[in-house]
């Protein structure tokens, strides 16, 4: 079986969450296919600018294609047209406008595609949002298969992506949220789809004494690991935490990544800023638990990581994924607000073998969905199962594009309003034999 | 307060979560309920800081403030004539006219009728919400005034149930002593100095054969003196029922 792997940017430097997730997928389903990696030439996720050289190169053991991107992200245009197509009615050329204006544009890669279609049995596109994968899939839908990494963020209304999530051979997603979120908004029930996630390669010799040697951090910690960013919930956690702290909290804070937002000057909080894949479970191994504030995510795999690490998890409640996690594994509490945050903190502060309870569901969920060879297995069944449900003239057809007139019918609800009636919360009771 | 408790063996989230946030409600009632207390308190101390020579121009300002809100900004007289006079004296009656007599070019050019018609109507509104602003304005006062009355009124009321609650347990303690006074002169009266203490027992007990005891004045429920001015009669001794009244 011959398979392709398309995502927006790929490279060992790269720790965006989708983009790992596409190489981490590409490198195991290298064991059981022959499998073959397009991307652009971009590394920045904001301006697509071209920083790789265009053409084949080898990343572990893969041949990795890339492809330059035509023009770079204007954020002012993006902007407009994102609020037009989110917040106002509109037409659907104007969603197709804010598509252009996302990127990455590459035309050179689709073409690519286009021409050696044949060549695979199966093409497997990253992200739904973004041009590589709308264009893409509107070419090679019979051999489409979709990982959407869709959050709870309006573009999952716009309308150009019914086609899409209805034209796919088959789509793995990330969590039980995520899949009734696409299903209720897109209207796919009758396309293949398994909930599948991503697993991760855990050390067995992660040692907090290393990381407390390196890093002088004696006392008990809640850890945060990601970007620190407000998107990423990062002003709220400060706020929460300083006043978790002022009512007499003992545990610090220690947040480890790249910062996009000043960090508060306070004793209790420390910044470590990037740290290596090794340093990051040492972390997790010294810490009491893992804090994740993201409002937006559609897996999270550090909070994957902190319970195969044995970790209890306190995250965020306004994203239902990550609060649907903590609910079906019993292994993590959530919060909505400063006053819940700093009352769950103190409980899993004071509470040791509460930490622990938690930690070890934590990793008996981990060892039961999110191993490597679970996750190969969710894979490998949804391919087999497509080959032998495929007619012999090929798979599903997308829907046509509409003509001029119907592109340019301004009758489309704003994007956001269309998300926001989408059921929130957990998604409960998922099908056996899903998880 | 409820204290979270958890089952380690077998961790419900969705439980432990009910009483985290059961907890947070009861912190955030807690909160609510101290920081009305601090506020009526400061509301009280800022009546009491307050005299009566002070809350009438307080009032007159706030009725100020009220009608300096609600006037308007601007408002301005307008009639159909208003877009031909001038201010310019002899000179200004000459414009008027020759800009009378031009009218009907100008309606050749453009329709002013329109635009002088809504104008005119503009500054009928202007005039009759300036009247309803001074009304308002005048009803507000007067609204502020009546409420620092009510507020001196019940602050006095208050007073004055104090006071009277203090006269009226000043007259019970009146009424106790003159109750016990008179029971002494009864006593000394009819020569009984060995009247047992009521019930029959030197201990105070009821004895099972001992008839009740007469209830001395004041303890009767009626006023401390009603049994000394309207029945001369002494008290029964013991043994004998009392008379029906």
């Amino acid at each position: 079986m011959k398979l392709a792997v398309v995502v927006q940017r790929y490279g060992l430097e790269i720790n965006g969450g989708a983009e790992l997730h596409a190489r981490y997928v590409a490198e195991r389903l290298a064991r059981h296919a022959e499998v073959e990696v397009f991307t652009t030439c971009a590394r920045d996720y904001v301006t697509w600018r071209n920083e790789y050289p265009a053409g084949t190169e080898t990343i572990n053991g893969l041949p990795v294609r890339r492809f330059p991107v035509a023009r770079e992200r204007d954020p002012r245009d993006f902007g407009l047209r994102s609020r037009r197509v989110f917040e106002q009615p509109h037409s659907l050329a104007d969603e197709l406008r804010w598509l252009s204006s996302q990127g990455p544009t590459s035309p050179a890669l689709l073409a690519h595609l286009a021409r050696h279609e044949a060549e695979y049995d199966y093409c497997l596109f990253f992200s739904f949002r973004y041009y590589h994968a709308y264009h893409g899939i509107r070419a090679l839908a019979r051999r489409a298969l979709l990982v959407p990494t869709a959050e709870r963020d309006p573009a999952v209304g716009l309308s150009l992506f019914g086609p899409t999530f209805r034209g796919v051979r088959g789509i793995l997603y990330n969590s039980f949220e995520e899949r009734a979120l696409i299903q209720h908004v897109q209207g796919n029930h009758a396309v293949p789809g398994v909930v599948v996630g991503v697993g991760s390669e855990v050390p067995d010799q992660a040692d907090a004494a290393r990381f407390r040697a390196r890093t002088g951090i004696a006392g008990s910690f809640a850890l945060y690991v990601g970007r620190i960013d407000p998107n990423k919930g990062c002003a709220d956690l400060f706020s929460h935490f300083r006043g978790y702290a002022a009512e007499g909290g003992r545990l610090d804070l220690v947040l480890a990544g790249s910062t996009h937002i000043p960090i508060p000057d306070d004793p209790r909080i420390r910044h470590l800023g990037f740290i290596s894949e090794e340093e990051k479970y040492d972390a997790l191994a010294a810490a009491d638990l893992l804090i994740m504030p993201s409002p937006y995510e559609s897996l999270s795999m550090v909070t994957l990581e902190a319970w195969a690490m044995g970790r209890p998890v306190l995250v965020n409640g306004d994203c239902d994924v990550l609060r649907g996690q903590a609910v079906r594994s019993n292994a993590g509490l959530y919060y909505t607000g400063g006053a819940e945050f700093a009352e769950a903190l103190r409980l899993l502060e004071g509470d040791p073998k509460l930490r622990a309870g938690l930690g070890t569901n934590g990793r008996r969920y981990f060892e039961r969905h999110y191993t490597w060879p679970e996750i190969d297995r969710k894979y490998l069944d949804l391919l087999d199962r497509l080959r032998r449900e495929d007619p012999p003239a090929g798979g599903r057809t997308i829907e046509p594009m509409p003509g001029w007139l119907a592109r340019h019918r301004r009758n489309l609800p704003p994007a956001a309003e269309v998300v926001d009636g989408a059921p929130r919360g957990p998604a409960v009771a998922p099908e056996a034999g899903d998880r | 307060m409820p204290e979270v408790s958890a089952q380690y063996d077998d961790i419900d989230v969705e439980r432990i979560m009910d009483e985290v946030r059961a907890r947070v409600a009861a912190q955030a009632r807690e909160a609510e309920q101290a920081r009305l207390a601090k506020r009526a308190d400061e509301a009280e101390r800022a009546r009491g800081a307050q005299t009566p020579a002070d809350a009438a121009p307080a009032a007159d300002g706030r009725a100020g403030r009220a009608a300096a809100v609600l006037r308007p900004s601007e408002s301005f007289a307008f009639d159909g004539n208003s877009i031909y006079w001038s201010s310019r004296g002899g000179v200004g009656l000459m414009l008027y006219g020759v800009r009378r007599l031009l009218r009907p070019l100008v309606k050749f050019v453009f329709n002013v009728d329109p635009m002088v018609h809504a104008l005119v109507t503009q500054a009928r509104l202007n005039a009759q919400q300036a009247a309803f602003d001074d009304e308002m304005a005048r009803r507000l006062a007067a609204r502020e005034e009546q409420d620092a009355r009510n507020r001196r009124a019940v602050r006095d009321l208050a007073g004055d149930v104090k006071r009277l609650s203090a006269e009226m347990k000043d007259h019970r303690t009146l009424a106790e002593s003159l109750a016990a006074r008179l029971d002494a002169i009864e006593r000394a009266r009819t020569g009984d100095d060995a009247t047992p203490p009521r019930g029959g027992h030197p201990d105070g007990r009821a004895g099972d054969d001992a008839p009740p005891a007469a209830e001395p004045p004041g303890q009767s429920g009626g006023r401390a003196d009603e049994g000394a001015d309207d029945d001369p009669a002494p008290p029964p001794a013991a043994g004998t029922p009392p008379p029906n009244r």
